[in-house]
């Protein structure tokens, strides 16, 4: 057997040890989607360029922003994106579902509150109290860690949750810290630590470097440049011998650890990291708040900061960001009804633009809305409604369509309830028959928007968060901009 | 001694309804493997549908039917709804997820807990609903004898879980559903090999513990007279911890951990604090959870490479 039968070495690369060439060669073997496309040029551009680019434009933002309003959901954005990062080492790296993050947010904020308001009559310099209250959020996340030591996945879960339920308790029922032991009482007299419900006021605002920041502009660009520095930082982590560690921690915990992961040890540390940069945010969103209370940090926030750390992407840094700015924003566009029908309506008509080729289907879809609205129409003229529109209601073509209707709640909650029953039939019709239902879904989709969800802004967000997480876990578990993890079987 | 005897009495009442909570994780856990979050807003969505119901038939002050009829039509309905609601759950938000990453269900169920918890908002209100089961039985009724006072409300509470325990037992150990339950529990790639539709049994299961969801939904609001669109999560959190106190996956374990959580909660509540019996129930609960993760019935899993 001569040299030159034998199969080529494969070329050395800088970092072959610890790859795997079947896991390596996995996105060549991938069909590319528009999604994959987009995310492939723009993880071809260095990390410190595109932070340098996204953090560029979103301080120039501040410059050209039309009013405090607008500012104050980008400021939203730039949190959220900043608590999601921290998530994502937690969760998206590690794998570790931390159900007690938004408590750290809570704990970051309150340690502030208590160190910079007349509470206890402290006022700590910003920059001494905030490393001190990371360092503390750190070290709590170190401590709640501890059960990761022997807890994993659902039980891990639910004990992080006890956490987060017992800081909201402690949180609104901190005014009367008062234990009775055998009919004594300890303290003789309620300590009053958190303020209970009534949360704590009067928040100073942060001074940096001998400048008081006390615009909605001003901490804007304090928190992208933090957000920035911390996505910077973690990017440098993530190709670090510890980020990979933490990494081949989530693939396989049992196998990390054959390979000499100090896997335990590594838990701790990523819960203490998550918690660090919660913490810090807290101290932001105190300073900006100017008062905290607990029921901020119970369960419908943090399914929030999951939303948008998933939504994103998990195991994606930057893309953090791109979850940040639909929670953030979703809520304000639902605040009218008029914005929330250019968003409902405008994302009907995207959706049908690109999904519903050929335009025969397109065709379907709408003959089967048109026959669904005569049909509603006439069963509810039958009942001797009134179906002409209303002062709020749609006026023309598509509010003649769609009735704005007397005792609107109760026709609302019927559509909305039919509006389930009906979205979840459509995901078990087959491919020729969806335009059909689809049809007679959104025409329903319709009457409860009109006619119950467009005056409920925050529930309907809710709804959307709560049914998009379900939908993203169904339809692409890793999230828009997220790592495919890599099944071994 | 009568405080003693009285927590004893709320105690057994509160774990019983926390038992029949925990039923439903245990036996979702057990076939699936599976944390079901949003089984504590199924619980709600029963004591709505017992409330509607009641309402419905003339509202406790002038029921259409008589109470020993109107009781077990009310349990009866909320089963079913919540039964019903239990399998859209599995079917849409589970079922996709099979061979998912561990996480995925588990955040889907998060998000479908938020969902169900605002679609109710929507629906109902954020108002308190009051079943006031006092004007539908005697107050004085039931056991008074010195220091044991116990309502007829609870005697109904603690008899229905205690019978529904008893039956499913035997529904788990003789029937041939249930015998498919627990083959499919023990493995369900074998369970499908032998000839098993294990969908249908994951459907069956999901029916059955959402309908004891319902069932104990229904009765807290007898009990407690009160039902509001955010009491699952926190009756959720506390059956599952239930579950595993008990063992997961085992209908006995169940029991205890649901009659050790309520014991726990109410003497917290009598003897150390009113405001923070919850923390004091919790730091139990993880203090349980990491001390014997396995619970008190269950058996240690052995883990496979």
């Amino acid at each position: 057997m001569t040299d030159d039968t034998r199969p080529p070495e494969p070329a050395p690369t800088d970092r072959s040890i610890g790859k795997d060439q079947w896991v390596e060669a996995a996105a060549d073997r991938r069909v590319e989607t528009r999604v994959d496309t987009i995310r492939r040029r723009i993880s071809s551009t260095p990390v410190q360029w595109r932070i340098l680019v996204v953090g560029g434009v979103a301080l120039l933002f501040a410059l050209v922003s039309p009013s405090d309003y607008i500012t104050r959901v980008a400021f939203t954005v730039a949190l959220y994106t900043l608590l999601a990062t921290g998530l994502n080492v937690v969760v998206g790296w590690s794998g570790l579902l931390d159900l007690g993050y938004a408590a750290f947010f809570g704990f970051g904020a309150y340690a502030y509150a208590l160190l910079s308001s007349d509470k206890f009559h402290l006022h700590w310099p910003t920059l001494v109290s905030v490393p001190v209250v990371v360092a503390g959020t750190a070290l709590l996340g170190l401590v709640l860690g501890l059960p990761s030591r022997r807890l994993s996945g659902d039980y891990l879960a639910i004990v992080t949750l006890f956490f987060g339920q017992i800081f909201v308790s402690i949180a609104n029922n901190g005014d009367r810290l008062q234990i009775s032991l055998n009919g004594n009482e300890i303290p003789s007299k309620p300590f009053n630590l958190t303020g209970g419900p009534n949360g704590v006021t009067g928040i100073d605002p942060m001074s940096l470097f001998g400048y008081r920041v006390h615009t909605i502009t001003g901490y804007y660009l304090v928190t992208v440049v933090t957000a920035a520095i911390v996505i910077l930082l973690f990017y440098r982590l993530r190709n670090a011998r510890s980020g990979l560690a933490l990494r081949s921690m989530r693939e396989d915990p049992l196998a990390a650890e054959i390979l000499s992961v100090p896997v335990r040890r590594l838990r701790l540390v990523a819960f203490a990291l998550g918690a660090a940069v919660a913490g810090l945010a807290g101290t932001i969103f105190a300073a900006v708040q100017q008062s905290v209370f607990g029921s901020n940090f119970d369960v419908p926030f943090l399914v929030l900061l999951y939303a948008s750390a998933i939504l994103g992407g998990l195991g994606n840094l930057g893309a953090g960001f791109v979850g940040a700015f639909i929670v953030a924003v979703l809520p304000e566009m639902l605040r009218t009804p008029s914005t929330g029908r250019l968003l409902v309506y405008g994302a009907l008509i995207a959706f049908l633009g690109l999904r519903m080729r050929p335009l025969g289907r397109l065709g379907q879809f709408v003959a089967s809305l048109i026959v669904t609205g005569a049909l509603v129409r006439a069963i509810l003229a039958g009942f001797g409604t009134d179906l002409r529109p209303r002062g709020s209601g749609l006026s023309g073509f598509t509010g003649a369509l769609v009735p704005h209707l007397e005792r609107s709640v109760t026709f609302g909650n019927i559509a909305f309830l039919a509006l389930i029953a009906g979205g979840l039939a459509l995901t078990l019709l087959s491919r020729e028959w969806r335009p059909f239902g689809g049809g007679v879904v959104t025409y329903v989709g319709m009457l409860a928007w009109e006619n119950r969800l467009a005056d409920q802004g925050s529930i309907t967000r809710q709804l959307l968060i709560g049914a998009s997480l379900v939908a993203i876990m169904a339809s692409r578990p890793q999230g828009i901009f997220g790592t495919k993890r890599v099944e071994v079987l | 001694m009568g405080q003693f005897v009285q927590l004893v009495v709320n105690g057994l009442t509160l774990g019983s309804v926390y038992a029949l909570i925990a039923l439903g994780y245990s036996l979702v856990y057990g076939v699936l493997k599976l944390l079901n979050f949003a089984h504590g807003e199924v619980y709600m969505i029963g004591a709505f549908l017992g409330y509607g119901t009641l309402h419905t038939l003339g509202g406790a002050a002038d029921p259409a039917l008589p109470v020993a009829v109107l009781l077990p039509v009310l349990l009866v309905v909320a089963a079913l709804g919540s039964g019903l609601v239990g399998v859209a759950i599995e079917r849409f938000a589970y079922r996709p997820l099979r061979t998912a990453p561990r996480i995925a269900p588990l955040v889907s169920a998060l998000g479908t807990s938020f969902f169900l918890q605002n679609a109710v908002l929507l629906v109902v209100g954020a108002r308190i609903l009051r079943y006031e089961s006092e004007k539908l039985v005697n107050v004085r009724s039931g056991i008074h004898e010195g220091v044991l006072n116990v309502s007829v409300m609870r005697l109904l509470v603690i008899g229905v879980s205690f019978s529904v325990m008893i039956g499913l037992t035997i529904f788990m150990r003789r029937s041939k559903l249930g015998k498919a339950m627990r083959a499919t529990s023990y493995d369900p790639e074998a369970a499908q090999m032998m000839g098993l539709d294990v969908n249908r049994v994951i459907m069956v299961t999901f029916f059955i513990g959402s309908a004891l969801a319902g069932v104990a939904g229904v009765m807290s609001g007898l009990v407690y007279n009160r039902v509001f669109q955010t009491m699952g999560f926190v009756a959720g959190l506390k059956g599952f911890t239930a579950s595993v106190v008990g063992g997961i996956g085992s209908v006995q374990g169940a029991m205890a951990g649901g009659l050790i959580i309520g014991f726990a909660e109410s003497f917290a509540q009598g003897y150390v604090s009113t405001t923070f019996y919850d923390v004091v129930v919790f730091l139990v609960l993880i203090g349980f959870m990491l001390i014997r993760p396995r619970g008190l019935f269950g058996v240690a899993e052995l883990k496979k490479v």
